[in-house]
């Protein structure tokens, strides 16, 4: 138990197996069923449906096709949702949780500065969620060769990383929020409310016009959960990223921290 | 870092929370190789004196050193330190040597026979999830992580909360041994008979100021003795009005034929008046560090 992010993953250890075999459990029968989706079965009882329902359930068009199906039916929700979940949960564990329950208070009485063990922390935390997205990679291989199908692995890695830069800016968020008040609820609220806000807002601005100015503060915005690399996008996802880490750094080396008496 | 620098220097150190002023310019020298007992009624300010001292709070004004090293240098000087407090949250997920491991591993050093030896003196299995130990249990890990890597410098806070008298005793002479090799101790606590067997000096802190900083010797001395005299009741009646011709006699009260009074000054002085009194008997004991507390505390409140 030498550093801090290996005595991290070891107290997580049956958690990430937990979700990496859920993850992979998940994204495998998700493959299982294209099949269905491709031969139009569910297709036909889903005619007539509104664009803004589409942009909810997938649009039908693409089902026919493996790369259109993993877009819509994995990556537009489901797998981002998951692992935006477990994003944020580990960065509000780590941060407001440590605090509130006093741990943080005890490893900044060894020799742990500030800076030095946030930045562990979150090491950690992006090499735990970059696991469980590898996962959807094995899962997506995995259930190609169940249904003998092929989506090319270069695809499925371009994909899996826009959708993991989105899952660590929301878990970044509950970083954030942890840094500035040190509150385990308010941390899991605010990140939870914008991660549901931005989803809200963009599967919704293809039918409703005057959100297309706000929805541009929607994360989703500038997410592609397809396999082309927008370099544009891949920018703003990672600058919002290093902005709230900077900024949480910077608040958490100033505060008092919070203790648990 | 030199033998004439202090172990812990405060000066004029503030603290508030929002409206709440919580330390009000305390000063404190601790030198070197010294015991020194932070004492004070509860939400008088020591806890927080510590996390100051610690950079878990940070001072709205004011500075510290520790062993001349600002202590917002936490890599330095928390080298140097080793910390307990009677709430640490440990992870209760580890065993107990897989935490001092890592305590192990943040002091850069091969200190884990000293875990082991510390924990054969505590009785303490290692092996066990610290969330499955008991509270005195879990507060002995603590204990062993602050310890183990020979600190310069322990600061305690109410260490032995939790512990049974025995380990009391344990604890009393692990600090005994811990001053012999030169370690300095700041250490807070409500047990006053452990601060009377193992500081040099106190102090006291009532609504975060210092109220007094002694020696254990100089606060016995300059504090009333008890002075229990047995004579006749006409003799006892007789003190009860003359004693204030001898200055830091206290009458106190009267049962039977013994009557308790209290002495601060030159004992000759009072062993010459007593020499002119017709009594049957006299005993004068040393006052008892918590009376001396209780005493301090009454007058600065001024009741």
């Amino acid at each position: 138990m030498r550093f801090i992010v290996t005595k991290i993953i070891y107290q997580k250890r049956y958690l990430i197996l937990g979700w990496f075999i859920g993850v992979l459990g998940f994204t495998i029968l998700m493959m299982y069923f294209f099949p269905v989706f491709k031969n139009g079965e569910l297709s036909n009882s889903l005619k007539g449906l509104p664009s803004s329902i589409e942009k909810i359930i997938g649009n039908k068009a693409s089902w026919t096709t493996i790369g259109g199906y993993i877009s819509d039916q994995l990556f537009a929700l489901r797998v981002p949702m998951f692992i935006i979940i477990l994003s944020i949960f580990l960065f509000n564990s780590f941060i407001a949780g440590d605090e509130k329950k006093g741990i943080m208070e005890t490893q900044l009485t060894l020799t742990n500065g500030r800076t030095r063990l946030l930045i562990n922390k979150v090491i950690a935390i992006v090499l735990i969620v970059s696991f469980v997205m590898s996962a959807v990679v094995l899962g997506i291989v995995l259930g190609d060769n169940i249904i003998h199908y092929h989506y090319a692995l270069n695809s499925i890695l371009i994909i899996c990383t826009n959708c993991l830069m989105l899952c660590l800016d929301f878990g970044l968020v509950a970083f954030l929020v942890g840094c500035l008040f040190g509150r385990s609820g308010i941390a899991i609220g605010l990140a939870s409310v914008y991660a549901f806000g931005s989803y809200l807002l963009s599967s919704m601005v293809g039918s409703v016009s005057y959100l297309r100015i706000p929805e541009k503060l929607s994360l989703f915005h500038y997410y592609q959960n397809n396999n082309l690399f927008i370099a544009k996008n891949i920018i703003v996802l990672s600058v919002f990223g290093l902005v709230c880490l900077i900024i949480g750094i910077l608040v958490f080396n100033f505060r008092d921290i919070k203790t648990n008496s | 870092m030199g033998k004439d620098v202090s172990a812990i220097e405060i000066r004029d150190v503030y603290k508030s929370f929002g409206k709440n002023d919580v330390l009000k310019g305390i000063d404190l020298k601790i030198e070197q190789g010294e015991i020194f007992g932070f004492l004070g009624p509860n939400g008088a300010g020591k806890t927080t004196t510590i996390r100051v001292m610690l950079d878990i709070f940070r001072a709205n004004g004011g500075f510290i050193e520790i062993f001349g090293i600002s202590n917002q240098k936490i890599r330095k000087t928390h080298s140097l330190i080793g910390y307990l407090s009677s709430d640490m949250a440990l992870d209760h997920d580890l065993t107990g040597k897989q935490y001092l491991g890592y305590i192990n591993s943040r002091y850069k050093g091969e200190f884990m026979p000293n875990a082991e030896v510390l924990s054969n003196i505590l009785k303490v299995k290692l092996n066990t999830k610290i969330g499955k130990l008991s509270s005195g249990n879990r507060q002995k890990i603590g204990l062993i992580g602050a310890l183990m890597h020979n600190p310069k410098l322990l600061i305690l806070d109410e260490p032995t909360q939790g512990f049974d008298p025995l380990i009391q005793q344990v604890f009393v002479k692990l600090i005994k041994q811990y001053k012999k090799k030169g370690g300095t101790v700041f250490m807070s606590s409500h047990i006053l008979t452990e601060v009377q067997e193992l500081c040099d000096r106190v102090g006291f802190i009532k609504d975060g100021s210092i109220i007094g900083l002694k020696t254990v010797e100089d606060l016995r001395s300059s504090s009333r003795k008890k002075v229990i005299i047995s004579a006749d009741q006409k003799e006892l009646e007789k003190i009860k009005y003359q004693h204030k011709s001898l200055p830091g006699l206290h009458y106190i009260s009267e049962s039977g034929n013994r009557m308790h009074l209290g002495f601060s000054g030159d004992i000759n002085k009072l062993m010459d008046y007593l020499s002119t009194k017709k009594i049957d008997d006299v005993s004068i004991m040393e006052p008892e560090l918590d009376e001396i507390f209780l005493d301090l505390y009454r007058k600065d409140s001024g009741s």
